[in-house]
């Protein structure tokens, strides 16, 4: 450890230290800390606490009301997102190497969207975010020649999805709907 | 209590590690927000307030190499610094010298009631960031690693800033008791 790291506790210690001329520095630390010492309400501190146990009891109870997820998809979400994740890296493997024509409209934001995206540059910050209003009534993922891969239309609902090298349509159409439509409502409804 | 973890710790770990905080930071975490304050109905409500707004952020929490109590002391700033949204600057300077201190002999508080306005005076007469270095280290009690961490500074820089600090406020109460 540095010596100057040592400076508040051997402050809190009071030990002397003649020799390494941090003498005077662990006086003052000691100073402040004797000046600001404090001692709190220990009724506030008991109420603080009983709060504080009631939020949490209320949070387990407001969790243990929320319907139970299926043992068949108790997987870890990482396991999830890896899964759809490769499902989409596929989509677009395949259209990468053969680009499609579906043009796509981009969508300007507006105050008062759909979707507000709260910015920080603090690690676990809960607190002073940056927010960003977003209307987003079309999703597309693009490959980079600006065709679309995957389109979202809030207006119809409808998610294209743009194959080619289709061989099985009804094959494709199965796979999304019985495979993984299910999964995906059954996790976020 | 061994704080570091894992960041695949469940929620109700989390709770836990953080309820087993509340004793142990309550009263640092007022003491902090006491410092910055000046008023100790408002640190005492920060400080509580702290766990409360803990305990809904915890599922986003992740342990990267900053404790969950110094993670606190983040929170803890950031409710100083809304409540100073709130009110005017005056209550800064105006510091409450009641220090919860039972029983004190009335020459003996006088004491401590002056002490405190000497170094709270030579404290405002630091930079903003030699303040927060000189709160966090000896007031909260955080390492320099933690107190970095929390400034989004390098350790070596916070040691520098509170070597700086302690000398300049050492200069100041010297001349200040002269």
């Amino acid at each position: 450890m540095n010596n100057r790291d040592e400076i508040p506790e051997r402050a809190r210690r009071g030990e002397p230290c003649a020799d390494d001329g941090l003498a005077p520095l662990l006086e003052t630390a000691a100073r402040v800390e004797a000046a600001f010492a404090y001692n709190p309400d220990p009724a506030r501190q008991t109420d603080a606490l009983r709060r504080f146990n009631q939020a949490r009891a209320e949070l387990k109870r407001a969790r243990a009301a929320q319907k139970p997820v299926s043992p068949r998809f108790r997987l870890p979400r990482l396991v999830w997102a890896a899964g759809l994740a490769a499902v989409a890296l596929a989509v677009a493997g395949v259209l990468a190497l053969r680009p499609g024509t579906v043009p796509v409209t981009y969508v300007s934001a507006e105050t008062g969207g759909n979707l507000v995206f709260l910015l920080s540059d603090e690690e676990n910050a809960i607190a002073d975010f940056a927010s960003l209003r977003l209307t987003i009534d079309r999703v597309g993922l693009l490959n980079g020649a600006g065709t679309a891969w995957i389109e979202y239309d809030q207006g119809t609902g409808v998610v294209l999805i743009h194959i080619l090298d289709l061989v099985d349509e009804a094959a494709w159409v199965d796979l999304i709907k019985n495979r993984y439509e299910a999964l995906l409502l059954e996790i976020f409804e | 209590m061994n704080e570091h973890k894992t960041g695949l710790d469940t929620l109700e770990d989390k709770e836990t590690r953080l309820a087993g905080l509340f004793n142990e930071c309550y009263s640092r975490l007022a003491g902090y927000a006491y410092a910055r304050t000046g008023s100790r109905a408002v640190a005492e409500d920060i400080a509580g307030e702290v766990f409360l707004r803990a305990l809904k952020a915890l599922p986003s929490y992740r342990d990267r190499g900053l404790p969950m109590s110094a993670w606190l002391f983040r929170i803890a700033h950031n409710l100083v610094v809304d409540h100073y949204r709130h009110k005017s600057r005056q209550a800064e300077l105006a510091l409450e010298t009641d220090c919860g201190v039972e029983e004190e002999a009335p020459t003996a508080r006088l004491e401590r009631e002056h002490e405190l306005a000497r170094v709270a005076a030579a404290m405002k007469r630091l930079s903003p960031a030699q303040q927060e270095v000189i709160r966090l280290r000896f007031i909260a009690g955080l390492s320099s690693k933690e107190t970095a961490a929390l400034m989004g500074k390098s350790d070596g820089a916070v040691r520098e800033m509170q070597r700086e600090a302690l000398g300049r406020l050492r200069v100041m109460l010297g001349e200040d008791t002269k």
